[in-house]
């Protein structure tokens, strides 16, 4: 069993990946916010499946199909009980994230939408968090507004109090942690702002979920996304969570099998949450992976050890960057989660990440599509190293190392 | 850096990466493309004229990162005071020196004499990633001589 303390060496041998090279060098893997990788129980969790389970759920009246029905149910209690949502009919399973807001826009937004509303989004937000709610008010005649940041990089709360006051906004769609600067946003109280607004938020927890707890009921927030890739689950699946009395009203977001409750060639009646929202044949390998996933995160100790884990080596990659006098890490936000992004000077971050590459070092240089958010910093492109509960001071070190030679050997002499 | 490193940043490149020649516009522009990769943020506008089908100045500005810079810097010295046939055919050297693992010696050879000091790129080869940023300002080249004038 794992100790007190966070024994990560221990905890590395569950990640199969991690034994293995890139360029001959041994990974270091610092791409976490794009995704991270997967313990041996995600993986043989996807293999048991397919060899013994495999099934339709909710269809079928023999054994199997109640087996792997009542795995799939089991599933969503899971994720239920690890966000502190009130009830599992409040889990919607989607692709990822991205499918999550997708629905939420085209489902809750183009039902209490209309002409003239206002849409608050902030500054910080992935593409993801940005399109579908432009797109929305495009189809409705409804205004698409950017809450500003301070200039440490965090949510400028005095400016979104002015835009909530001032306008008829309805729906705040905002990121929990930005994939970009690491902050993390006070969401508690953006909930509480809106609310007495009588806007809706949408939060869109990607980064947050795997670096710290997260509490539907603390939150208060009314929808809550997540992709299961960026928590140590699967691809191609993750979920959302919606207040209840706001999913018991939505339209669906696609329609065909499973979301029925009786059709004739004149009406269909639509089954309740969260049924509802998953038409047709889900992807239940990925749920029960999604599943491992989080019964892994709690045998290792649970969030509050991984944050812990992580917020020490955050603290340590902050400090050894400090020392390099050319490296500029973007915004200084009042709480960071174990990611930042950089810019050195006088070298271009991709060639950066293709030098590091070269020893190994996976990192990712790009806008992180977060376009806006680089704009607003006058930046194209940044070098962005984002952590994971398997990542060491070791790992930390060569970084620096290498990244400082890089800075010695690319750089303008 | 080890060796495939140090082809890819060799003091060449680095240093037209650092110093790009010809950075600017054309006085007489004639011919003009914004060439951009939204994958990375490079971005390269180049500026030529041309006249009587030989580009006369080449000029270019544009930020990226040091695999996209030296190739346009170095594309601009040496596309000056060419026919367009022999840029064309220069565009297809370069694209094939770079995407081409299949080349005869031969090919190769030809390729590199007619490239001469641009020939150094070939070691973003082993570098599949970063084609699209040596690639970039040959794109811009080939939309502003070959398609419409301004
Ligand atoms: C903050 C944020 N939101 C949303 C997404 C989209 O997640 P996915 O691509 O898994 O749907 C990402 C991942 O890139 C992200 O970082």
């Amino acid at each position: 069993m794992y100790t007190q303390t966070f024994p990560v060496d221990v905890i590395r041998r569950d990640f199969p990946i991690l034994a293995t090279k890139v360029n001959a060098h041994p990974i270091i893997y610092f791409d976490n916010a794009a995704t991270t990788q997967k313990p041996l129980a995600v993986i043989e969790s996807i293999n048991t499946y397919y060899r013994y389970h495999n099934a339709p759920v909710h269809r079928g009246v023999y054994k199997l199909a109640a087996n792997v029905t009542e795995l799939y149910e089991k599933a969503r209690q899971h994720i239920a009980q690890f966000i502190n949502a009130p009830s599992a009919d409040q889990i919607i399973f989607t692709r990822g994230a991205t499918e999550a807001i997708n629905l939420i826009a085209n489902s809750f937004g183009q039902q209490q939408i209309a002409k003239g509303d206002i849409i608050l989004v902030s500054m910080m937000e992935h593409h993801s968090n940005i399109v579908p709610w432009q797109q929305l008010c495009q189809r409705k005649g409804a205004i698409l507004k950017v809450i500003p940041l301070t200039e440490a990089g965090d949510i400028d709360l005095q400016a979104y109090r002015s835009l909530l006051e001032e306008y008829p906004v309805k729906i705040v769609a905002i990121i929990h942690v930005s994939n970009v600067l690491g902050a993390v946003n006070p969401i508690a109280q953006m909930t509480q702002l809106a609310h007495q607004h009588h806007a809706s938020i949408v939060v869109d927890g990607a980064q947050a979920i795997s670096h710290m707890s997260v509490d539907m009921q603390a939150l208060d927030c009314d929808f809550y996304v997540c992709s299961g890739h960026k928590i140590y689950g699967p691809t191609g699946i993750g979920f959302l969570y919606g207040k209840a009395a706001l999913l018991n009203v939505m339209p669906p977001y696609q329609t065909g099998g499973a979301m029925i409750e009786t059709v004739t060639f004149e009406q269909t009646r639509y089954a309740a949450p969260p049924q509802r929202f998953e038409a047709g044949t889900p992807n239940i390998a990925g749920v029960l992976g999604l599943d491992a996933a989080l019964s892994y995160l709690e045998r290792i100790g649970g969030m509050p050890s991984i944050e812990a884990h992580e917020k020490a080596l955050l603290t340590y990659l902050y400090q050894k960057l400090q020392d390099l006098p050319s490296v500029q890490i973007i915004g200084a936000p009042a709480y960071r989660a174990a990611l930042l992004s950089l810019t050195v000077h006088g070298v271009h971050p991709h060639d950066l990440a293709t030098f590091l590459d070269h020893y190994g070092i996976t990192a990712r240089a790009g806008h992180h599509c977060a376009m806006p958010l680089l704009r607003h910093y006058q930046q194209v492109a940044l070098l962005r190293f984002s952590l994971g509960l398997y990542n060491t001071r070791q790992e930390i070190d060569s970084v620096v190392k290498r990244l400082q030679q890089a800075v010695e050997e690319l750089g303008h002499g | 850096m080890d060796e495939t490193l140090q082809e890819l940043y060799q003091d060449l490149i680095l240093d037209h990466a650092r110093n790009p020649r010809n950075f600017g516009y054309c006085q007489h522009q004639t011919h003009t493309f914004e060439a951009y990769n939204p994958l990375c943020g490079d971005r390269i506008v180049l500026s030529l004229q041309i006249r009587h089908d030989q580009i006369e100045q080449a000029y270019f500005t544009g930020e990226g990162c040091a695999i996209c810079m030296a190739s346009v810097s170095l594309m601009t010295e040496k596309i000056t005071q060419q026919s367009l046939d022999e840029v064309e055919q220069l565009f297809e050297d370069f694209i094939n020196l770079l995407t081409d693992a299949s080349l005869t010696n031969k090919a190769l050879q030809d390729c590199e004499q007619r490239l001469g000091k641009l020939a150094v790129l070939r070691a973003v080869q082993a570098f599949p990633m970063r084609v699209k940023c040596a690639t970039l300002g040959w794109h811009a080249l080939k939309k502003s001589c070959f398609e419409k004038s301004v």
